[in-house]
């Protein structure tokens, strides 16, 4: 990439991509408003319905693997279990589901299961598809036009930044202790038991990381007293001031009833 | 006009037992190129800290006597109203990004952004950086993804592109290959050219005789050389301090055991050719 490219790439939020270039704000409260609704929804079809349609966003936008993989690993995970769960340890009785030898699934077992792993669903496919579709940079920079305080907006986005680096520390230390003989390979109780003796060291590495990280940063005049300029701007248009002031009441609205309908059953 | 004045600055970090720092003196006038040479714990990255206010603004523990950069009275002054005045390269190359950045171009730039200057000079003047250290091939390279050599470039380009009056450069060359180094000094050689006031901390002694003006050798947080660079790195005893001579002094001082009379121990390359010239012409025995 030459230098004129990399203005440009700076330069422009624009991906040519629909949801990549909504402006973080406005992904902001459509995620707020999907995490609201799945909340609030009645029965289970909405969490299943939303992470559909947002692996179809995510495909229209290159996104499609990373979205799918993580989903993928939260739906067998944590909804295989929710329902594995609900079902075998519901007492409620009623009509029986199916009979697995001694064991009878009900089916309304299966149901509160569903209606669980629908909130997690509506959850995390919301948040997922967040966090894939927005820089952190830029989300930074639209946090500080809304006033927040560029020392609050800094550790949110050196939290993003650090996990590659916390990913590559791991695997120095890992190297060292195999060097030294402890095991870092094989069966998960003897991963786990190699996990304890890294923490220290990735610690103790990132507090004396943070102190020098500050210094950096002075260095750098963080603390210098003048406004400061941002080479990368973030596009905001009245149509999606709008959307989002939209997506707030529907969704205030939906939520209202929504949740009468759920209070009643 | 001095640019850089100590006066009887003693400093102690808070965890030390002893002091860190002793009575030391020193004035820079502005446009010198100072190096900094001495054992590992002399005291030099001490004496960066002080100068750039970190000790004792940052790192608390007890300073006594005056400092003043470029007019300010570092001890009066907020650790943040100096970034445009001191730029500072730290001696560790990891850690010194600013964590925020996903591309190196951006990661120079930031400083700038802080400083509040306007987007189309930033962009000039990252460019002109950038093609000046000669590391445009790592412009979109994330910042955390780049080797200990790497890391030393885009760190001396962060501060450079910041032009502050002052550098402060503490071994910017630990993690480079000779040629790395070369470029590195003269880098900074070209800046000295600007009129930068530069103070450089450097084991690699013949660089550092090669390019500095004044020599500064610090012992056990003491100054207790201060001279120009061909008076200092010719002298024998600088061997006591943990110090080595540039390859040319020693082999100088060898030639004038020998009997050789050898008129001034030559610290470059240079000014060895011409030193043992001169023998030659003499009939000194060559
Ligand atoms: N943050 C700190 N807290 C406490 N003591 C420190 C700190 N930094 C340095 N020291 C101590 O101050 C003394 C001088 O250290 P300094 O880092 O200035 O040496 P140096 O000349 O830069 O050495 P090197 O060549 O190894 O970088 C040493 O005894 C060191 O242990
Ligand atoms: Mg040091």
């Amino acid at each position: 990439m030459d230098l004129n490219q990399l203005h440009q790439l700076v330069a422009s939020s624009r991906r040519g991509r629909f949801w990549l270039d909504l402006n973080p704000m406005t992904k902001m409260v459509l995620a707020f408003c999907e995490v609201s609704l799945a909340i609030c929804m009645p029965g289970f079809a909405y969490g299943f319905l939303l992470m559909a349609v947002l692996m179809l966003c995510a495909a229209t936008c290159g996104l499609g693997k990373t979205y799918g993989k993580i989903m993928l690993s939260v739906l067998v995970i944590f909804v295989g279990l929710m329902i594995l769960a609900r079902a075998l340890f519901y007492e409620g009785g009623g009509e029986v589901f199916v009979t697995l030898g001694r064991f009878s699934i009900y089916k309304g077992g299966v149901l509160a299961g569903l209606r669980a792993s629908s909130v997690i669903l509506g959850f995390s496919s919301a948040l997922v598809f967040f966090y894939a579709s927005t820089e952190p940079e830029y989300l930074m920079l639209t946090l500080e036009q809304y006033r927040c305080p560029p020392k609050a907006t800094f550790v949110i986005l050196s939290t993003f930044q650090m996990i590659p680096q916390m990913g590559v520390n791991a695997k120095t230390i890992q190297d060292a202790q195999r060097a030294r003989g402890i095991e870092t390979e094989g069966s998960l109780w003897v991963r786990a038991k190699a996990f304890i003796p890294m923490l220290m060291p990735l610690l103790l590495s990132s507090f004396s990381a943070a102190e020098e990280k500050s210094l950096a940063l002075e260095t750098r005049g963080f603390n210098y007293d003048s406004p400061k300029t941002r080479l990368r701007i973030v596009e905001d248009s009245k149509a999606q001031k709008a959307a989002r002031i939209g997506l707030i009441a529907v969704t205030a609205a939906a939520c209202v009833t929504g949740g009468y309908f759920k209070w009643l059953a | 006009m001095a640019c850089i004045e100590l006066k009887q600055v003693s400093y102690r970090y808070p965890t030390s037992k002893t002091a860190n720092l002793k009575e030391v003196n020193l004035t820079v006038e502005s446009g010198e190129f100072i190096a900094v040479i001495g054992r590992n714990e002399a005291g030099k990255t001490t004496l960066c800290n002080v100068i750039r206010g970190f000790a004792p603004h940052f790192y608390q523990g007890k300073l006594s006597g005056s400092v003043h950069v470029n007019g300010k009275d570092v001890l009066r002054t907020e650790i943040g109203d100096l970034s445009w005045d001191v730029g500072y390269v730290f001696q560790n190359p990891f850690n010194q990004n600013s964590g925020v950045k996903a591309t190196v171009y951006e990661e120079i730039s930031y400083g700038l952004e802080n400083l509040g200057i306007p987007r189309r000079e930033i962009f000039d003047r990252v460019d002109e950086v950038i093609n000046l250290l000669g590391i445009a091939y790592l412009a979109d390279k994330h910042p955390m993804k780049l080797s200990g050599g790497q890391c030393q470039r885009v760190a001396l380009a962060s501060i450079i592109v910041m032009e502050p009056a002052i550098l402060l450069i503490d071994e910017p060359t630990s993690q480079l290959d000779p040629k790395g180094t070369e470029d590195v000094f003269k880098i900074i050689d070209m800046l000295k050219k600007k009129g930068k006031t530069t103070i450089l901390v450097e084991h690699k002694i013949d660089r550092v005789a090669e390019y500095a003006d004044r020599v500064i050798l610090m012992d056990e947080g003491r100054i207790v050389r201060d001279g120009p660079a061909a008076q200092i790195l010719s002298d024998p005893a600088l061997l006591e301090y943990g110090v080595t001579l540039p390859q040319t002094a020693l082999l100088g001082l060898r030639l004038r055991e020998e009997g050789l009379p050898l008129e001034r121990i030559p610290i470059t390359i240079d000014q060895a050719a011409v030193s043992i010239g001169a023998l030659r012409k003499e009939g000194g025995g060559i």
